[in-house]
């Protein structure tokens, strides 16, 4: 499904990413965990096409197609989903508008035919659910006046909408109680196909308690410098990064 | 907005002051004719308030009220004054929102006559309502459009020969809305048109009113029209206004608001279209615990300027006055917003508050916000807070993330930059109209 190729990113003249090879099968989840600064969201934000960072080297292929030459828009209508570490406020846009109108788009470019009203309604209701999302907050604006887990919800519930076929959620665990990390990580699992993939960006182990990883990696200066399993994540939540690291330099 | 070759020469050779002076008495015999005494009454002191106050240039004149716009240049011009109403065009254009229906046509109300309804309500004609109902317009005619201290009142007081009368008795709660479709033009350049409006709102009355400003065709045109609303102890008062003129249309508008104690109202002015339009909002806070809500919407392209200064004036303890607008300017379009709060030595524990907020879309584009206090009491709560600023990148970024396409991701945030807004209207199904109508404006912008 995504294949990464020796990436190199900069922001502002500052390389950030020095070098990812990284590959996603269908039915896979990858959590991508490691310290502070170490590029994890940079990574999230040049998949998803974010024009503040520049790829100064390497190729990332997308189910056979150059990804990297796609707008943010096409790559998200061809199935990448990221989830917002900071989900943005939009006053005024009403969540129901703003996914009639993403979810439409998406349609389009997939060659369906578009929802009709009380289609798009009932699907509203039923993903809403998923995250145990208030369904009044559908009638406001685009995460105005949110709470941090409202926001972080509403991103899974964006998510349950779209229907992505590779989600990267990045760091969608920070800023969340005990409850909303529960129902945020069983949303994410109740949404898992065999056909679709999730990254996961996580600095802590407990979000992968209901988001049961495939693979772990570790991201450390720009580079992936350690892979394993699950149970890499309960070790380095003991111990740590700097055994990895010691390794590593 | 030029007139023959020799029309010109002779102008420059006068003043621009003495054209309009010289144009007014030549038509004074037969606006006195055609009026009654209320309309009557005040010509000749507003003729000498403009010979005194002259047309402000930019950047002076009326403490500073018309510091940001030239409004010398669109009063140029050998202007000739509409006597009638235009002949009534087979469609309509008007606002699809049910109520009382007044039609005016440059000024004149294309029915010369006074509705009356059963709760006692009155409505139509002002020139009717000057001939049926003397007393009653004699006794607010006039009484707060400051037309001796403001030279485009006078020009309004000067030559109105109609407008809109609106009453509501004591206590009487109309359900339906006035709903006014107001046309500038008759397809020929150079057109004139004045009017006046006067709205009476009991004690205890409740009623809304919808204005639709709209012109007819691209001739060159120029209105100068005022507004009084006396909103009496404990009555709420909803006003809308749309504007929505022609190319070449000029518009200078004032409404003064005298509001007594306990009472509510609550204005909304949206700027669509139009060449220039100038809006002066004056509000009187002449009663405690009084509310007042001003808000407003420009949509600036193109070569369009919209200027609104407002003037709210707490005179008395416990008053409250909130003023949200906001602006959108693109092309070589220009929004003004000039906000003068006057808190008199006494108002105390008044609460005002003012804010505007404006997106700039192109290098030619113009913003200008001038915040103004006054403040002479001392227990007062006072915050007005400006902006201008560019669409937020995160926020399209988030967007396009989800699908959209950058100019639909554009589109959506100012549409919701001005539907928080537009959505402050309580007069049913009008808010979804004037998204739309704003929406049809920022797919053009």
């Amino acid at each position: 499904m995504l294949e990464v190729k020796n990436l190199h990113a900069t922001v502002d003249g500052k390389e950030i990413l020095r070098g990812i090879n990284f590959s996603v099968k269908a039915g896979e989840v990858h959590a991508i965990m490691g310290p502070n600064g170490s590029g994890k969201s940079t990574f999230a934000s040049v998949l998803a096409g974010n024009e503040r960072f520049t790829v100064t080297e390497g190729e990332v292929l997308y189910e056979g197609h150059d990804l990297l030459s796609m707008s943010i828009e096409d790559r998200a209508r061809a199935g990448i989903f990221l989830g917002f570490q900071y989900p943005v406020e939009i006053p005024g846009v009403s969540m129901a508008n703003f996914l009639k109108v993403a979810l439409q788009e998406k349609r389009k470019y997939q060659g369906l035919e578009p929802l009709s009203a009380s289609e798009f309604l009932r699907m509203m209701r039923d993903r809403a659910s998923v995250v145990e999302l208030d369904s009044k907050l559908t009638s406001r604006a685009v995460n105005e006046g949110f709470s941090g887990g409202e926001k972080k919800k509403n991103e899974i519930f964006q998510m349950a909408m779209l229907e992505p076929k590779l989600a990267i959620l990045d760091e969608t665990d920070s800023g969340l109680d005990i409850d909303a990390l529960r129902i945020v990580g069983t949303g994410v699992t109740k949404l898992k196909r065999p056909d679709n993939a999730t990254i996961v960006i996580t600095h802590y182990q407990r979000l992968l308690d209901y988001i049961v990883p495939d693979y772990v990696h570790v991201l450390y200066k720009g580079r992936i410098i350690y892979s394993g399993d699950k149970d890499l994540a309960l070790k380095l939540e003991k111990e740590g990064y700097d055994w990895l690291i010691n390794q590593y330099e | 907005m030029t007139g023959s070759s020799t029309n010109m020469n002779r102008a420059m050779e006068r003043s621009l002051e003495q054209q309009w002076i010289d144009r007014y008495r030549a038509d004074h015999d037969a606006l006195a004719a055609a009026s009654a005494p209320a309309l009557n009454a005040p010509r000749k002191a507003a003729l000498e308030a403009f010979e005194r106050l002259g047309i402000p240039a930019k950047g002076s004149g009326n403490g500073d009220r018309y510091h940001y716009t030239d409004l010398r240049a669109a009063f140029a011009g050998e202007y000739r004054r509409a006597t009638e109403a235009a002949a009534p065009k087979g469609s309509s254009t008007g606002l699809d929102c049910p109520g009382h229906r007044i039609e005016l046509s440059n000024g004149f109300c294309r029915e010369a006559r006074l509705y009356r309804l059963d709760n006692g309500v009155m409505y139509g004609s002002l020139a009717a309502a000057a001939q049926e109902e003397p007393q009653l317009v004699a006794r607010y005619y006039g009484e707060l459009t400051q037309s001796e201290e403001d030279a485009f009142s006078a020009l309004a007081a000067m030559w109105a020969l109609d407008g809109v009368f609106i009453y509501v008795p004591a206590g009487v709660k109309e359900p339906l809305p006035f709903v006014i479709e107001s046309e500038l033009g008759d397809g020929r350049d150079l057109l004139s048109v004045y009017a006046r409006h006067l709205y009476i709102f009991e004690r205890g009355s409740a009623a809304q009113v919808v204005l639709h400003h709209r012109s007819d065709g691209d001739a060159s045109s120029l209105s100068c029209q005022t507004r009084e609303v006396v909103v009496d102890e404990e009555a709420h008062a909803e006003m809308v206004e749309v504007y929505q003129l022609g190319p070449q249309a000029v518009s200078v508008s004032g409404s003064y608001v005298r509001q007594a104690g306990n009472s509510r109202f609550e204005s909304l002015s949206v700027s669509l279209s139009g060449s220039l339009l100038r809006h002066n909002l004056v509000a009187s806070l002449d009663g405690r615990g009084v509310e007042n809500h001003m808000n407003g919407v420009m949509l600036a392209g193109g070569t369009e300027t919209f200027d609104y200064a407002t003037d709210i004036r707490h005179r008395v303890p416990d008053g409250s006055s909130h003023e949200q607008f906001k602006s959108i300017a693109a092309g070589d379009g220009t929004a003004v917003f000039s906000g003068r709060i006057y808190v008199a030595p006494d108002a105390q524990r008044t609460n005002a508050y003012q804010q505007n907020n404006a997106l700039l879309l192109t290098p030619g584009a113009h913003v200008d916000t001038k915040p103004q206090l006054e403040i002479y009491a001392d227990d007062v709560k006072c915050s007005h807070g400006a902006t201008v600023g560019q669409l937020d990148p995160e926020a399209i970024y988030y967007m396009r993330q989800r699908g959209l396409s950058l100019d639909e991701a554009r589109r959506l945030q100012m549409y919701g930059f001005v539907r928080e807004v537009l959505d402050k209207t309580r007069i049913e199904g009008l808010a979804e109209t004037l998204d739309r109508l704003a929406e049809d404006k920022i797919d053009r912008l």
